[in-house]
This record gives C-alpha cells, sequence and structure tokens, in this order.
C-alpha cells in the first residue's frame, strides 16, 4: 500500500480517532493536572490527532518530540499520555489489519511516533517541574525575606526608640532592654542589665507590683523615680504592658521609659516664673497705690515745713513725719525694683567697677571673722545698667550672705565670703537649666558663702518678697526680692544652689555689653529753691497730689492750671490759655495719660510734657518719650526734683 | 464569632501546610516532602480526594468562564490561594479587573509576584470571614474604580468557616454589590457523618484548619438575601462534561458530596 494512501485512510477516520482520543482523555479526567479543564478535551482529542496525521504525512522525529512538549504543557498526567498513544497505536493496527502487506517503513513510520512523542512530554514535564519548584523557592525566599526585613525594621524600631524599653518575663527578671535604657540608667552595657530583677532599677517598692498586677489591669502607666548605676535619681514616666504569644498567652513585659527629669524641672521653673509674676503684679499696684498716697503726704509735709518756724517742737515732729514718710519712700522703692518698675539710668558699666567699688563701701560692715575674697575677670566685663541698682544687688547678696553666716543668737561664725566676675556663654541647649534663662552672652556676678545654706523648702520661695528667715531681725524680707527684680528687669537671670550646712552661691547672669563702659555722671548740687515763669497744666486725677504740685510749683512762682482727667486737660489745653508746659499723669480713669498726650501733641505737635507717676516699666517710659513726651518724674518725689525736671522741660533756668 | 485565624503559613516548611498539600492533590509542584507525607495520609483515609480537589478547581473556572459570557468584566475572589495557570486572570479577557486575596500574608506575597506583570490584577491580604475589609482598601477601590456589578468568587472556603461567619460575609457582600451582581461557591452537603469524614476531620485540625460541614438547606439559609440561579445548587460533577459514576459512587461512601452554584443580587 502507497504511503499516501495510508495516510488518506487515517484522516479519513480522523473523526473515530479523534473520540477514541476523547474518551481516553475523559478517563483519565481526575489523573490529569488540574489544569487540564474537561472543556478542553473535545479540542484536544481534535489536535492530537491531526498531528499523528501530519505526522504520517511528513514524518520527521522532532516534529513528534515538539507535540510532546506541547501536549504536556495542556496538563495531562503521564498515566493519560500513556493511553493516548497505546490508543493510537490500537487504532493503527485495527486499521490496517485487513491482510494486505504493509511495507516495513510504514509500520516503522508509525511505531516511531510514539517514542519521539513521549520523549518530547518526558522533558517537558521534567522542566515544568524543575521551573515550578524554581518559582517556588523563589517566592518563598523574597516572602521569607520580606518577613525578615520586617521582623528586623521592628527591631531597629525598639533598639532605636529614645525611649527606654526594657523586657522582663513574668517572674520580672529582665531579658532584653535597648540602648536608649542602657544610656538612662548609665550603664555601660545591656549586660550589666540583663538577669537582674525589674525592681532593682527604681527608688521604692512600687516598682516591684507592677509585674505582678499587670495580667488584671492589663497596663500600667505613671511615674517613679529610677535609680542610676551610679545611685542619682531620675524621674521617668512609665507604661507597661503585657507581651502575648499567638495564644493570646502571656510571656513577659514590657515596660517603656521616657526621661521627664528635665520636663518637671523645667515645668517647676515656669510655675516658679508665672508666680513671680503674679506677685510682681500684687507687688506692683500696691507699690503704686502707696506711691500716690505718699507724694501727697510728703508734699504737704514739705510745704508745712517750708513754713514750719525752726526750733519748735512743730518743726520737730513735722521732721519725724518726714522720716517715716522717707522710710516708707524706701521701702516702696524697693518693692519697685522687684517690680522692675524703677527704670533707673541705664549706662554702660564695667561689673568689675562696680563691684570692687560696691566692696569697698561694704566690707567695713562685716565681722573680722568673715573672710572676704574678690576674684575679678581679666577681661572686660561690661553691662548695660544702671550701676547703683547693680551695686545694690551685690549688697543685698553679700548682706544676705553675712547674715548667712551668723548663729542662732545672730552671734557671726567664721565664714568665707567670696565675689567673682565673669564671662560665660550660655548655649541654647543649657539655657532652659536656668530660671528666665535664654541663650547668649553674659556677665556673670558669683557670690559665695559659706553660711548655713538654703532648705530645699526655702528654695522656691526665696526671691518672694518678705519672706525672711531673720525672724525679727532687722531687714525686711525685701532683699533677695529686690535682687530678683533689678537682674530681671535688666534682662538678666538668676542662679542659686546651695546644700545645708554647707553655703550658698548666686549666680547673677547680666547680658554682656561689648561697647566700652561710660564715665558716670555726677548728680548736680541742690543750689537753693528755684524760680521760674509760664504756665502749667497740672494733670492728674488725684485731688491731693494735683493740689501738691500746683502749690509746689506756684512757690517757685509758676502759674498752675488744673485738670482732674485726660477730658479736662484736653479741653483746658485748647482753649488757648497759653499752656507752656503740661505735668501728666498716667494712671488715670476714662481718658489715660497715653491717649491724653496724643491729644495734646495732635492740637499742638510743640507741646511740651513732662510725665508723673509711680508706676512705669522701663519700656513704659521709651515708649511715651518716643510718642513726645519730654521727661520723667518718679513718684514720690521732691519737690527740688520736680521743679528741675519743669524747669529742663521749660528750658529756662531760676 | 470565631477568634482571628493564623493559619500555618506557606512559607513554614517545618509543618504541613493545608494550601501546598492542596496544591499537591491537584497534581501540582508547589509543595514540599513534608506536605506529600502528610497528603498521603490524607489520601489513604480518603482515595478519591484528589478528584474532589479537581472539581472545585473546575468549577471555579466554568463558574467565571459563564460569568465571562453573560458580560462580567470585573471579579472579586476570596481564599484564592496561589494565583496558578487556570486561576481567574488566565480565563477573562486581558482588560477584566480581577481582585484576589488569602487569609496568609506570605502568599500573598508570593501572589503578588507572580501576578505583577497584570495591570488589572491585584492581590490582598484578607480573611474571607471579613469581605468588608477587603472592600474598604484604597487600592481595591481604586481598582474597581466604582463598579460594583462585580462577580464575586467565595469557592472552596465555606467549610473553614463557622455558620455566623459565612452568614455575615454573605450579609456585607449582599449590602456592598450592586444590582446584577453575582456570587458563586461550593460547600459540602453532609447527611451522615462518616468514618471517612471523621478521618478528614482529625486531618485537617492537625493543620490547623478545623472542617464544618452543614447541609444544603442551611447553607441557603446562611446566603441570606442573595438570590439563588437556575439550576440550584448541585453537585459539582453536574456543572462539568465527565463521567459522573465514579464521583457519585464515591459521595455515597464519604457521606457526602460537593455541591456548587451561582446566586444573584437581582435589586
Amino acid at each position: 500500500m502507497a504511503f499516501n494512501a495510508l495516510s488518506s485512510l487515517f484522516r479519513q477516520k480522523r473523526g473515530e480517532l479523534a473520540a477514541i482520543l476523547v474518551s481516553e482523555l475523559e478517563r483519565g479526567a481526575f489523573d490529569n493536572h488540574y489544569t487540564l479543564h474537561p472543556r478542553r478535551f473535545a479540542e484536544l482529542g481534535d489536535g492530537i490527532s491531526e498531528k499523528f496525521l501530519h505526522f504520517l504525512d511528513s514524518p520527521d522525529p522532532l516534529d513528534a518530540v515538539a507535540y510532546g512538549r506541547d501536549i504536556a504543557r495542556e496538563g495531562i498526567a503521564e498515566k493519560t499520555i500513556v493511553r493516548l498513544v497505546a490508543a493510537l497505536l490500537r487504532f493503527c493496527a485495527a486499521h490496517l489489519s485487513d491482510g494486505a502487506r504493509i511495507a516495513p517503513f510504514f509500520l516503522d513510520t508509525i511505531y516511531s511516533f510514539a517514542p519521539s512523542f513521549l520523549q518530547g512530554f518526558m522533558e517537558a514535564r521534567q522542566a515544568q517541574i524543575l521551573s515550578d519548584q524554581e518559582q517556588l523557592r523563589r517566592a518563598l525566599t523574597a516572602a521569607l525575606q520580606s518577613q525578615a526585613h520586617e521582623l528586623l525594621v521592628k527591631e531597629h524600631a525598639i533598639s532605636t526608640s529614645i525611649n527606654g524599653i526594657i523586657l522582663t518575663d513574668l517572674d520580672g527578671i529582665v531579658t532584653y532592654v535597648n540602648p536608649s535604657f542602657v544610656l538612662l540608667w548609665g550603664f555601660d552595657s545591656a549586660e550589666q542589665v540583663v538577669g537582674a530583677r525589674f525592681q532593682d532599677f527604681w527608688v521604692g517598692p512600687e516598682a516591684g507590683d507592677i509585674p505582678r498586677s499587670l495580667p488584671q489591669t492589663g497596663g500600667w502607666r505613671g511615674e517613679l523615680v529610677a535609680r542610676r548605676q551610679d545611685q542619682s535619681n531620675l524621674t521617668v514616666e512609665l507604661s507597661a504592658s503585657m507581651i502575648c504569644d499567638e495564644r493570646g498567652q502571656p510571656v513577659g513585659v514590657m515596660t517603656s521609659c521616657i526621661d521627664v527629669t528635665e520636663r518637671k524641672r523645667l515645668q517647676t521653673q515656669v510655675i516658679q516664673a508665672q508666680k513671680m509674676e503674679a506677685i510682681g503684679q500684687l507687688a506692683g499696684g500696691i507699690a503704686h497705690d502707696f506711691n500716690n498716697l505718699l507724694a501727697a503726704i510728703s508734699g504737704y509735709l514739705q510745704l508745712l515745713l517750708v513754713d514750719a518756724p525752726r526750733d519748735t517742737q512743730q518743726y520737730r515732729d513735722l521732721m519725724q513725719i518726714n522720716a517715716a514718710v522717707d522710710r516708707g519712700t524706701a521701702l516702696t522703692s524697693q518693692l519697685r525694683f522687684f517690680t522692675r518698675q524703677a527704670a533707673g539710668t541705664r549706662q554702660i558699666v564695667s561689673l568689675n567697677d562696680v563691684a570692687r567699688e560696691t566692696l569697698q563701701l561694704i566690707k567695713h560692715t562685716f565681722p573680722p571673722q568673715i573672710q572676704i575674697e574678690l576674684s575679678l575677670c581679666a577681661e572686660p566685663v561690661n553691662v548695660e545698667a544702671d550701676p547703683n541698682q547693680v551695686s545694690q544687688v551685690i549688697v543685698n547678696l553679700c548682706m544676705n550672705a553675712r547674715d548667712a553666716m551668723m548663729d542662732q543668737v545672730g552671734r557671726t561664725v567664721a565664714g568665707h565670703l567670696a565675689i567673682a566676675t565673669s564671662v560665660a556663654e550660655v548655649a541654647e541647649g543649657d539655657a532652659p537649666k536656668y530660671v528666665n534663662g535664654r541663650p547668649g552672652s553674659f556677665a556673670v556676678l558669683k557670690v559665695r558663702d559659706t553660711g548655713v545654706g538654703i532648705p530645699p523648702e526655702l528654695m522656691e520661695r526665696l526671691f518672694i518678697p518678705f519672706v525672711t528667715t531673720k525672724a525679727a531681725r532687722s531687714g525686711t524680707g525685701l532683699g533677695l526680692a529686690v535682687v530678683y527684680g533689678i537682674v530681671a528687669g535688666h534682662h538678666g537671670f538668676l542662679n542659686v544652689s546651695s546644700t545645708v550646712g554647707h553655703g550658698a552661691l548666686f549666680e547673677v547672669f547680666l547680658p554682656r555689653c561689648e561697647r566700652v563702659a561710660e564715665t558716670p555722671v555726677k548728680e548736680q548740687a541742690d543750689t537753693g529753691r528755684p524760680r521760674g515763669h509760664g504756665t502749667i497744666l497740672v494733670v492728674d486725677d488725684d485731688p491731693q497730689v494735683r493740689e501738691v504740685i500746683t502749690r509746689i510749683l506756684e512757690g517757685c512762682g509758676y502759674a498752675v492750671v488744673g485738670a482732674q482727667d485726660g477730658e479736662d486737660a484736653v479741653r483746658k489745653f485748647s482753649t488757648g490759655a497759653g499752656i507752656d508746659l503740661v505735668v501728666l499723669d498716667i494712671v488715670m480713669p476714662g481718658m489715660g495719660g497715653r491717649e491724653c498726650l496724643r491729644h495734646l501733641l495732635r492740637a499742638n505737635a510743640q507741646a511740651r510734657v513732662l510725665i508723673v507717676t509711680g508706676h512705669m516699666t522701663d519700656g513704659s517710659v521709651q515708649e511715651l518719650m518716643s510718642e513726645g513726651a519730654l521727661g520723667l518724674v518718679e513718684k514720690p518725689f521732691s519737690q527740688w526734683a520736680l521743679v528741675a525736671k519743669v524747669q529742663n522741660a521749660m528750658g529756662t533756668a531760676g | 464569632m470565631a477568634a482571628e485565624r493564623k493559619p500555618i503559613s506557606v512559607a513554614d516548611t517545618s509543618q504541613p501546610n493545608a494550601g501546598r498539600i492542596y496544591d499537591y492533590l491537584l497534581g501540582g509542584n508547589h509543595n514540599f516532602e513534608i506536605d506529600r507525607t502528610a497528603a498521603e495520609g490524607l489520601l489513604h483515609a480518603v482515595p478519591s480526594m484528589p478528584q474532589w480537589v479537581r472539581l472545585i478547581r473546575w468549577f471555579l473556572n466554568e463558574a467565571v468562564y459563564r460569568l465571562v459570557k453573560e458580560g462580567f468584566t470585573h471579579f472579586v475572589d476570596f481564599a484564592s490561594g496561589l494565583p496558578t495557570v487556570d486561576h481567574i486572570h488566565h480565563v477573562v479577557p486581558a482588560s477584566s479587573v480581577v481582585i484576589y486575596s488569602d487569609i496568609d500574608p506570605v502568599t500573598v506575597s508570593y501572589a503578588q509576584d507572580v501576578i505583577k506583570d497584570y495591570p488589572n490584577v491585584a492581590f490582598v491580604i484578607c480573611d474571607a470571614a471579613h469581605p468588608e475589609r477587603l472592600l474598604e482598601l484604597p487600592g481595591v477601590k481604586s481598582l474597581l474604580g466604582g463598579q460594583r456589578k462585580v462577580a464575586i468568587g467565595f469557592n472552596g472556603i465555606t467549610w473553614f468557616l463557622e455558620d455566623e461567619e459565612i452568614a455575615g460575609a454573605m450579609d456585607v457582600l449582599y449590602a456592598w454589590a450592586g444590582a446584577g451582581s453575582k456570587l458563586f461557591l461550593c460547600d459540602t452537603n453532609v447527611d451522615v457523618v462518616t468514618e471517612v469524614s471523621r478521618q478528614l476531620d482529625v486531618f485537617y485540625s492537625q493543620v490547623k484548619q478545623p472542617i464544618y460541614r452543614r447541609s444544603r438547606a442551611r447553607l441557603l439559609e446562611l446566603l441570606g438575601r442573595w438570590k439563588l440561579c437556575q439550576p440550584g445548587i448541585i453537585p459539582l460533577e453536574n456543572w462539568l462534561p465527565i463521567e459522573r459514576k465514579k464521583v457519585q459512587e464515591a459521595a455515597v461512601k464519604e457521606g457526602g458530596n460537593i455541591i456548587g452554584g451561582f446566586f444573584e443580587k437581582t435589586a
């Protein structure tokens, strides 16, 4: 039989062959790879039969191998492919058994299909298995790497946390600490900590209760005092929680710690500063009202003294009253220092010079048992300040030191007083260590004594007015309050350190000034009762103060017009009465002095206005000067001081 | 409510994994010796396992094939397992959107690598008992593009969920899906407990995936507002062009078969 006739014969039976193959596929449906859906059987059967017939038309072993590979990718199982090949051969045998002589090469062709077909199939299956395994290996490796990375990130999160983290087992034994914990507690390494008991790191027994209470409470949060390796303490805010495994069973405790020592210290500082501010405002208000009263009393007193005959009891009585008024004035002056209302006369002064001169003045008041040492900075230490106020600071600190070196019955014990000046640079990070501290370059005055020291409970109240440890002895309890007020008024700050029984160190920080110190201006001596002329408008809501000023000025020859408030002043100023000078109180009801000043200057830009008040801050004075005021008279004032300022403002003398 | 599931990860080669055993039973190569050893033990108890797992897989393929012909272009599948060559994204047109999900993060990670070249296909982590977690994911919302008429696959997972979990999931899916959406699933239909089913329970408890069986009637109750489509929920072999005799014999021996069907949200 011709080869082509054989092929044609089989091709006529193609449908039958395909049906046989589909049947075999269905028989082995559950043996195949799951990717071979039964829906594909019909198409597959048809395809295999076509490929076989094509092979018979053009026998090429490579084609059979390729057919095998293609079939493998369909998901056919090994069992199924053997059944398919067997079915193909049976089909051929059935249609060739008609007794005709078959040429050997026809049979060779038929039988050569199966091995090549199976070879291709097996090669593809093997490659598929290896590929699937490799894909699985790569994907699992990637997944495991992702997991490992996630774990590493979480581990880094704990180890790099700025919070101290400590892990313990359920018995409270430390199993892990992160570097922040090691640093906070002052250890050298985690090994020094692992294995210790949790409660060993805290002051007091409370910490030991935390791990025991967690199973009931679920968590714990609060503040405890911790003990470092060097036995120093720090305040820690901590939160503790249970660590549970995947079954929800507790396996340990995790505690996260934040050092709040600094925060609490700052909070205390802020509260202290706010308290001082509130006290300052209260004291300022009281000082203002007293100043007004004293101004009236002092004014009337001076008028009486002018007319009272000397060498009379009446005169002596008036002088006693005057002395009492002077003491009251001194007291309110000191209060004004505390409230920073005493602006003073600022100039560039050498702290070294002020310290030297002040010590020269006061050293005679120290008993010989107290050694005094003065150490001045080698380089210039200049500040822009009122030299008298700076001197006052030194005096008050030294007096305080002297009193600290007295025993219970008031006798001085042997002691040492050291006064030193220096310069210091306060960095941004160090400024918060001081109450009202700020970064910058500072001139520093240090006063150290070897007295009784300051108890901790007194430290917070040290600068509050009238707080004193001196019982009924001399002193008003305003010394340190004045120091505080003067230093704050000069934009400086203080630092106090002390241990009971070991003295105290006061450090005064004043902003350093690079400019050269100025020569101090000597005060003019009193040259007798001045005379002047012109019309002065006196504006004050207090009738007594207004009368006193009026009588003083009229006594000097001025014509005086009075106004009881701002509106009255503006009205009278605007009537064309020829006002040469306005003496203007600032604190008045209704239209206050500041607004009145603006109205006066609007009415006449050349108006001369002198401010009289007992309640001004340095900044307020500067503001009024910049708005057009000529000068300031502080209450309570002496009549000579008032008249001198008036003359200066009027531009006339005598 | 069942506690949060934490199955053995597919990356953990120290213990047999249900997903890898499943792959071996399907004739796949994504498994290890420890899985094949465990699977042989299962096959000894339930010789017909290869046929059941193939039927489940073929039902998924058949369901997607039919839903594509009905015009569905957006598919959301739960408990997808590894996205191998016969999975949804190989059956649907390339422009279709397919969102797979699985509870095992390592499977998800593996699968994301497999599908990375398919821009319309995503694989996210989700417990099938809480489908709302998948539906709320920003990436899923973005890929769906607001489309709510979707085909939802819940194939081969119901016997791993308790009744209340199925009811809860069905409720969430129904509330979320738009009108015309369809859901396909399969479940065991067990009338009696046999020695074979007992052995199956033991096996799956060892791989930390207990089996929950229920009747057809109970399943329909749990589907809630989803409406059963024709021809109903019927044995899986009835959906496929295969010889049924062998399958039916095994079902009788094992006390039940696996049924599957389509459900629709009509309004």
